[in-house]
């Protein structure tokens, strides 16, 4: 079996799989996940920026759409629309910085329909969403400087980094920022985890849209990760013990 | 029945003794004669005598006149035949004279009244005697009986002056008679005698009918001429023969008030109230500093205010009109009066109602002093009297316990620090964290610094040999001179140093081999960095070959774009993926290259990342036929441990990882490089990491853990 | 309709692009080329528009002097000046590859030095009392193959410290693994939410 249709197999029955969870928790009101204690800093970081009256950081990384790192930047996108839409309550929109151009775009785009939500699209000044390097290290530099000029009190970083990102995330621990941090970088993880007070390892960054907005959809696509997480682990258990006596 | 209010006029009720429009007293009350003990027996031994005396008469007209005509006031009075003369309000004064014609009917008595009691007439008679017994035979004259009264009374004696101030202003019985029968309005006779010569009061006791000499009197004014005053002849002082003014024996006298009003009048215990809410009298005396509302005498009755004073209403104990407290000392307050024996005697009789069954009636207040002491059902006088006085300070105060009180405590708080402006903590850099970085940075520098300018051979070089870079040199060794190796520059500007050692023995062993370098770059940056790294390999030398010169041996191809995008489109061939180079010059004028040149063409792909997803997009996207190209990678030291899995599954045909990775090739390769003389500088960074980490990660904690010690014992 | 148009043109074409990497029709496959190619003028494009951007507020810093304007002028002159020495001169010319070499080779490489001397005062600060298992854990694990890259590995010829130590990549290389199990899932799912048009971040 070639490797593409294993991929096909694959995507079908996680399409499949997600159906069918997304029909059995139709009629569920509220599903319970497991507690993520950085997702719940999240919460009251937010609360924290609405009465402070401070502001709130999302960087958005460097992923390119023509890239698998883009699902990264999608979950950033997702956070930064969640946040929007709590900040604008304390009228103080959070300010985006991205290193790609597409992902520049989309965060436009993001606050101008969070804004529109909220009925305030004059007050968008296209100032929140900002472009500030187009390579890595320059692209740090820049949310560095961002970070520090803005005296914000909540930094989010969420998306596609390198190991560069331990320099961003220690800028905003020095400026007594409270970080929480999410990549799909193996890496950038490591310094992350190291560097950050709240970081999301692994597969918690993209359970992020399901403990923001737990529509059915976000909800039954985080369990369809568990269940084919359980199946693929399942599968290499019996596949090394297939190996060990021979058989593959 | 009803009664004509003499003040103004209207009816009332048979059994009213105050006017209930204006609360004028429709009765005169004629106090009983209650002589003092001394002169008691004295009078008392005249009313025998005068008595005995009235009883003969009686009994001797009784044998003229008849039994029947002594008895008519026992009878209803319409039994009794009217006579003209009768009719006469004065005819009952010609009854007392020695024809023994019997008293007239009394002018006070009302309508269906019972016949005057006898003791009136007794006392009646005995005015006439003391007057000379001036009678009028023909009443229809005009005669005012009440004048004669009223002139006779005036020469009895005043009242003692133990009498309370009511009884002093009460005016003479003359005075009332008079007022009754001549103002057209009644008034009280109560009411304060008006400023002409007083008029005689009515003393409190009658005295005895003493025998006076007989003295000059002026003549009555029912005389209307001087011939009928000489005509007159005064009565003998003397009694007259078959007169007794024997004063009857004492008969009980007529309660005033009548029994069924008593009975209704509930008894006050004074002992029940607390001495808070009735206080002693000595208390109400002293409250003279206290502001008092005063009621306007307005609302008040005449008889009522001249009771209690002149145009003032004041809170009085009945105990200053308390006879027994005459010893109280005089500290000029107001001393309670004696009370006369007359009103003492004006008290009425208790008679006590039948004990209800079921418990003791406790609300039934018993007079202590005053004319009614030890009355029960009496209405307290200080509870009756409103007394003004300040108001009590009550505790309005909220039971709340300790809790609600924190609560409340903390919400004040929480209020009062809202319009306090605090100020937001800003950018604050952390110095602990600061110094930490820059005592590292020097050391680091310091010692890094000494390693390089030590510039020894390098030392302790790593001895085992790694599979995937024995296979990389293997491969690069089978390759045949002209081969075609594509060379992909993926690797960001950050990480040059550590590539560029890496792979500079592998370029030295591929130009040995005399392959042509085709280089092309997913970055921007990448045409630049291909071109620092070929420049960099001539500082070391290089007897090996002979140089590459841009153009001939290696062509820089330059920026594919897309990412993943561009790499699925470099299967179609290198030409169409990179139709023109960055000098602007056609990738298909390149030697060896043309339209149809595909990515099968090539030896090898060799890809200069640091980063394992870099290799993995490649090796995903990568089409090869037949095993062409091969894959080599020359990645990063952090990019080893995610490709390790691709080299053991043979997608990975060769790799070479950072530092360490160079150093072992250059080994290998017996060919000294960039890493051979990196090598010590990277060794002694690395061990002096490891140490830095050590020692500081122990003062940090010993630090924290000091610290928390002390915030421990302080808190 | 305005929004709606976009996302379905973003539907499509990842349902054929993904249909282009199963099926080897030909057709397919020159339109999977096509519409690949205009994905990567896109984002060009897009990178474009990023640069734009980015001069754009930097100019607003500047124009209304912001703390730090200084700093913009600096980026902007660069900008200017290594764009058009670059028109001018080819970007292959020796003296812009040195220009470019000279400055932003050592910027980046600095930075690189001091994400190393971060991540030291950062292991230095987590070595602190009431520092949890993981933590404690991740730092053993660095500091041991940090000097099992110095060499200084006793008895390295022996094969049982040989186990030990392909044990020991065995084990990093199996929870790496399964963080890009995890990671490689998480994108698929939102991908597909893309696909089915139900994860749109711009949307309601």
């Amino acid at each position: 079996m070639s490797s593409l249709a294993v991929g096909l197999i694959l995507i079908l029955a996680t399409l499949l799989i997600m159906a069918v969870i997304a029909f059995l928790d139709r009629a569920r009101v509220k599903i319970n996940f497991r507690q993520i204690p950085s997702l719940e800093s999240l919460q009251k970081s937010i609360n924290l920026v609405v009465e402070g009256g401070k502001g709130v950081h999302i960087s958005l990384g460097r992923g390119n759409f023509l890239s698998p790192h883009f699902a990264g930047s999608l979950i950033g996108l997702n956070l930064l629309k969640y946040l929007t839409r709590r900040c604008l309550n304390g009228d103080i929109p959070p300010l985006s910085t991205s290193g790609d151009g597409l992902i520049h775009i989309l965060s436009q785009e993001t606050l101008d329909s969070a804004y529109e939500r909220s009925h305030l699209p004059e007050r968008h000044g296209h100032a929140e969403a900002q472009i500030v390097g187009v390579t890595p290290y320059s692209y740090i530099a820049g949310a560095m400087m961002a970070q520090r000029d803005e005296n914000q009190i909540v930094m989010l970083i969420a998306g596609h980094y390198g190991a560069e990102s331990a320099l961003l995330a220690d800028m905003a621990e020095r400026s007594r920022s409270h970080t929480i941090s999410g990549t799909d970088d193996i890496s950038a993880q490591a310094m992350l985890f190291v560097t950050t007070r709240a970081p999301l390892i692994g597969e918690e960054f993209f359970a992020v849209p399901a403990y923001t907005n737990p529509t059915l959809l976000n909800t039954s696509s985080l369990k369809t990760q568990d269940i084919l997480r359980i199946l693929f682990a399942g599968g290499l258990i019996i596949g090394a013990f297939l190996k060990l006596v021979g058989v593959l | 029945m009803t009664v004509t209010c003499p003040k103004c006029g209207r009816s009332n009720t048979d059994e009213a003794y105050i006017c209930q429009f204006c609360d004028a007293p429709l009765v005169t009350y004629i106090p009983p004669e209650i002589p003092k003990e001394e002169e008691q027996a004295e009078s008392e031994q005249q009313s025998d005598e005068w008595l005995e005396n009235l009883r003969k008469k009686k009994e001797e007209d009784a044998k003229v006149l008849g039994e029947d005509f002594f008895n008519r006031f026992g009878q209803p009075v319409e039994e009794y035949e009217p006579d003209n003369t009768a009719r006469d309000p004065d005819q009952w004064l010609s009854m007392l004279n020695a024809e023994g014609t019997p008293p007239p009917q009394d002018p006070l008595q009302r309508e269906g009244d019972a016949p005057t009691p006898e003791w009136l007439e007794m006392i009646r008679a005995r005015i006439n005697s003391e007057s000379g017994g001036l009678q009028s035979d023909s009443p229809e004259e005009g005669e005012d009986w009440l004048n004669k009264l009223r002139k006779q009374t005036e020469e009895l004696k005043p009242p003692p002056e133990g009498l309370p101030g009511w009884a002093k202003t009460e005016a003479p019985l003359s005075d009332i008679i008079e007022e009754v029968t001549q103002s057209e309005e009644p008034v009280s006779p109560l009411e304060e005698a008006p400023e002409e010569p007083q008029p005689l009061l009515i003393e409190a006791e009658i005295p005895a009918p003493a025998i006076e000499p007989p003295q000059q009197v002026s003549p009555p004014p029912f005389f209307e001429s001087e011939a009928e005053l000489a005509a007159f002849q005064p009565l003998d002082p003397s009694l007259p023969e078959g007169v007794d003014f024997t004063p009857p024996p004492p008969v009980e006298p007529e309660h005033p008030i009548p029994e069924a009003l008593r009975n209704s009048i509930p008894v006050i215990d004074a002992s029940q109230f607390s001495e808070e809410f009735l206080p002693p009298e000595e208390e109400l005396l002293q409250r003279q500093d206290e502001p008092r509302d005063k009621i306007p005498s307005r609302e008040i009755p005449n008889w009522l205010s001249n009771i209690l004073g002149e145009n003032e209403a004041e809170a009085t104990s009945m105990s200053a009109v308390d006879a027994n407290q005459k010893d109280l000392p005089v500290d000029g307050m107001v001393q309670p009066g004696a009370i006369p024996g007359w009103v003492q005697a004006m008290r009425p009789t208790e008679i006590i109602a039948p004990q209800k069954s079921g418990g003791v009636d406790t609300d039934r207040h018993i007079e202590e002093d005053g004319p009614l002491a030890g009355i029960q059902g009496t209405l307290a006088g200080e509870s009756t009297i409103p007394v003004y006085s300040r108001v009590k300070d009550y505790h309005v105060g909220l039971d709340v316990k300790k809790k609600r009180e924190e609560n409340i405590s903390l919400f004040k708080e929480v209020v009062s620090s809202e319009q306090k402006e605090s100020k937001v903590p800003g950018f604050r850099r952390a110095r602990a964290a600061g110094t930490v970085r820059w005592v590292l940075a020097a050391l680091m520098s310091l010692i890094l610094i000494f390693a390089v300018l030590r510039g020894l051979k390098p030392e302790n070089l790593p001895g085992s040999m790694p599979k995937e870079t024995i296979q990389l040199f293997q491969a690069i060794g089978s390759l045949q001179p002209g081969d075609k190796v594509l060379i992909a520059v993926d690797y960001e500007p950050a990480y040059a140093g550590e590539i560029e050692s890496a792979v500079n023995p592998v370029l030295n062993h591929l130009m040995v081999r005399q392959a042509d370098l085709y280089i092309i770059s997913t970055t921007p940056a990448g045409s630049s960095l291909a071109m620092k790294m070929l420049a960099g390999m001539s500082r070391f030398p290089q007897p090996a070959h002979a140089p590459y010169q841009s153009g001939e041996s290696f062509h820089i191809l330059g920026y594919l774009p897309g990412g993943q995008a561009g790499i699925q489109l470099l299967n179609q061939g290198p030409v169409k993926a990179i139709p023109v180079t960055p000098d602007l010059i056609k990738t298909s004028e390149f030697p060896a290259l043309t339209e149809y040149t595909s990515l099968a063409d090539f030896k090898a792909l060799l890809v200069l990342s640091d980063q394992p997803d870099t290799i993995r997009s490649w090796l995903e996207q990568m089409q090869t036929t037949n095993g062409q190209p091969a894959l080599w990678a020359v990645v990063s030291a952090q990019a080893v441990p995610m490709l390790r899995p691709y080299v053991r599954s043979g997608q990975l045909q060769g790799l070479a990882a950072g530092e360490y990775g160079g150093a072992l090739y250059e080994r290998i390769f017996q060919q000294p490089g960039v890493a051979w003389g990196q090598w010590n500088v990277y060794h002694t960074g690395l061990l002096t990491a490891i140490l830095l980490v050590l020692l500081g990660g122990a003062l940090n904690y010993t630090g924290q853990w000091i610290l928390q010690s002390r915030r421990k014992k302080s808190a | 309709m305005k929004r709606i148009l976009p996302w379905l043109i973003v539907i499509l074409t990842g349902i054929t692009i993904l249909s282009g990497y199963f099926v080897a029709h030909p057709l397919l496959q020159q339109i999977r080329a096509i519409i690949l190619d205009i994905a990567i003028t896109l984002a060009v494009i897009a990178t474009i528009v990023g640069v734009i951007n980015l001069l754009t507020i930097h100019s607003r810093k500047v124009r209304d002097e912001k703390p730090d304007w200084f700093n913009s002028v600096v980026l902007i002159v660069a900008f200017a000046g290594t764009t058009l020495f670059g028109l001018i001169f080819k970007p292959s010319h020796p003296v812009f590859t040195q220009l470019v070499a000279s400055i932003q080779f050592p910027v980046e490489a600095s930075l690189l030095a001091l994400l190393s001397i971060t991540l030291a005062a950062a292991m230095v600060r987590a070595i602190r009392p009431g520092m949890n298992r993981a933590s404690l854990l991740f730092i053993s694990a660095v500091l041991v193959f940090m000097w099992a890259a110095t060499g200084f590995i006793p008895f390295q010829n022996s094969n049982g410290i040989q186990s030990v130590a392909s044990f020991l990549n065995t084990l990093q290389i199996g929870g790496a693994r399964g963080m890009l199990l995890g990671i490689g899932l998480g994108a698929l799912t939102a991908g597909l939410r893309v696909l089915i048009g139900k994860d749109i971040p711009t949307g309601k």
